[in-house]
């Protein structure tokens, strides 16, 4: 009964607008005073599980992609890759995708790729001829790649909540990721062939490809050298995760400083502190959300969930399915992380007690979450984008409901039922 | 509150340079010197619970911690939404308090009996005050939005 109450509690106070992580702070309270526990382990045990070096991969990723977004970064990608798909039919739509994907291995977040790569592209692909709805829900779309490129917040997040491996987590969302880029870039060129385009070349576009390769490709160096110190230094087994981001953090400094020279005293100064801010946003989330978990686990949620699923079907295909629709419930109603932060321990143990792979299990949980990030009524960073691309809901909403059905749910049914495609990389880069 | 907030942000700024070195150097000595820097995690653990958790306060100062806002989105009166916005700050800062309450029973508990770290021998209790001095800077924040959101009650209301 005090369970039901508190769930209630939970999507009462949520709904109302009640910030996150104090979501989750009351409907703990209530289950401490309704239960009758003790709180005086409650506190303690937050402590100790924020006290983790794996987590904090993740403010130093915020401030390494907070510095090469103000340093200038963003733009050298989109000059690079449109050397290489700038002359194909609609190629600034795979542009736009591709652009994402690069910088999603650099940022690792949604938001970040969307604030930064929305404001170049979207100028360039109205004046090719994309209409500002389809235009802005293509950026949106493929900006949530950096969720699923790695390195990963959410996938650090998946991993430390479910006590897995980062490096298998980050693996299981490439080939996913890759899919979705692929799906999104044949939806971008249908709707291309399917509009009247002005096909405008620009200038730049007509210089012979050697001197572009060679002018823009020495201006993106630095910045494509990023992934490669990251995603090197982890899979090679020279730098942890988190050591990685510290050194990516440190590399975008003298990047941004003297070689991009779009970072000054100023912005430094801010950019650390607006990415200690949003550390804080995400920390205080996790601690608020590790008690309430604490409180579910002594509960036997987990257990309780099992059964119920188990009491309405034993299909693991009808299962999974209604896993996938928990999660993408769960999704729409809250933001990526506070959503991982509450699926993964509960759902978790009953997927194991399923059969199905844990690294199997935090794919599918990227790819909910991503389709959350733009499913309404929460859907923030659809919002996100109309706001970035200035226009309204109504214009996006309409091509981004066909990227979710077209490009985003056959990812998610892939993901989910073809669970060799998403161990394939983990297995053969980490073995068995 | 001014110099309150800017006194927060010099420690988010220098505890994010002091992580950023700190685990740059940590690789830098492994792989280039061949030395291991004695327990970093443990001089590391006092600056980033000072971004995290200062971190919190300065998001409940700008009114910038994640909610759903759903009900925001549909309710079309202003005098409803201002009663709803008052009944969430109102219950951000019931919130805030019990938090910090039983944090600070935890402090206290800890300054009297809590351990110290293995390497370095740093009591426990100044990390564990970083995590009561959010909270307290999110109690001072979040009492002055049910402030804000009287007053804006009340100018809506007529009175």
């Amino acid at each position: 009964m005090e369970l039901m109450i508190a769930l209630l509690i939970l999507i009462i106070t949520l709904i109302f607008g009640v910030p996150v992580p104090f979501v989750f702070l009351i409907t703990t309270i209530f289950l401490v005073v309704s239960l009758g526990y003790d709180p005086s382990f409650l506190i303690p045990y937050g402590f100790s599980k924020l006290d983790n070096i794996v987590l904090l991969a993740i403010p130093l990723f915020i401030i390494a992609g907070g510095l090469m977004d103000k340093g200038g970064i963003a733009r050298r990608i989109v000059d690079f890759t449109e050397i290489f798909f700038g002359k194909v039919k609609g190629g600034l739509g795979i542009v736009t995708v591709v652009a994402c994907v690069i910088f999603g291995a650099i940022s690792g977040s949604g938001a970040a790729a969307l604030t930064s790569m929305g404001p170049i592209l979207l100028p360039r692909l109205q004046k090719k001829g994309y209409s500002k709805g389809f235009a802005t829900a293509l950026i949106t779309n493929a900006s949530i790649l950096g969720l699923l490129i790695p390195p990963s917040a959410l996938m650090i997040l998946y991993a430390w909540v479910g006590n897995q491996s980062v490096l298998a987590s980050f693996l299981s969302t490439v080939i996913p990721g890759l899919i979705l880029a692929t799906l999104l870039c044949i939806i971008n060129y249908i709707y291309m062939r399917r509009n009247d385009f002005k096909d405008e070349s620009s200038n730049e576009i007509s210089v012979p490809i050697g001197s572009r390769l060679r002018k823009s490709g020495i201006s993106a160096t630095p910045g494509l050298l990023m992934p490669i110190v990251v995603l090197g230094g982890i899979y090679g087994g020279i730098m942890t995760p988190t050591e990685a981001a510290a050194v990516a953090a440190l590399y975008a400094i003298p990047v941004g400083f003297w070689i991009y020279k779009e970072l000054n005293k100023k912005t430094f100064y801010t950019t650390l502190v607006e990415s200690a801010t949003t550390t804080g946003v995400i920390m205080v989330m996790i601690f608020s959300m590790m008690l309430l978990s604490r409180i579910f686990i002594m509960e036997d949620v987990p257990g309780l969930l099992t059964n119920f699923l188990l009491s309405i079907t034993e299909n693991t295909f009808l299962l999974l399915l209604m896993i996938n629709i928990f999660i993408l419930i769960i999704g729409m109603l809250m933001d990526d992380v506070s959503a991982v932060l509450l699926c993964t321990p509960i759902l978790l143990p009953v997927v194991i007690n399923l059969g199905v792979d844990p690294i199997h299990f935090a794919a599918i949980i990227g790819v909910n979450l991503g389709m959350g990030l733009l499913t309404p009524p929460t859907a923030p960073l659809l919002y996100l984008g109309s706001r970035v691309g200035k226009t309204s809901i109504k214009d996006i909403i309409g091509p981004a409901l066909l990227m979710l059905l077209f490009a985003w749910l056959p990812t998610l049914l892939l993901t989910t039922y073809f669970p060799e495609l998403v161990l394939f990389l983990p297995k053969l880069i980490l073995g068995n | 509150m001014k110099f309150l907030l800017k006194v927060q942000k010099s420690i988010m700024f220098f505890s994010s340079l002091l992580i950023i070195i700190g685990l740059s150097l940590t690789v830098f000595f492994r792989y280039v010197l061949k030395l291991d820097i004695f327990a970093i995690d443990e001089l590391l653990l006092i600056p980033t619970f000072l971004i995290y958790f200062m971190g919190a306060a300065t998001a409940s100062y700008e009114n910038s911690h994640i909610s759903a806002d759903i009900v925001d989105s549909y309710v079309k009166s202003k005098i409803v939404k201002s009663w709803i916005s008052l009944i969430v700050s109102i219950l951000t800062f019931v919130t805030c308090v019990v938090m910090t309450i039983w944090t600070t029973e935890f402090v206290l508990w800890s300054f009297d009996n809590g351990g110290k770290t293995l390497g370095w021998q740093i009591p426990l209790f100044i990390p564990y005050a970083t995590v009561l001095l959010g909270f307290v800077l999110m109690c001072v924040y979040s009492l002055v939005h049910v402030i804000t959101k009287i007053l804006s009650v009340f100018r809506k209301v007529g009175v």
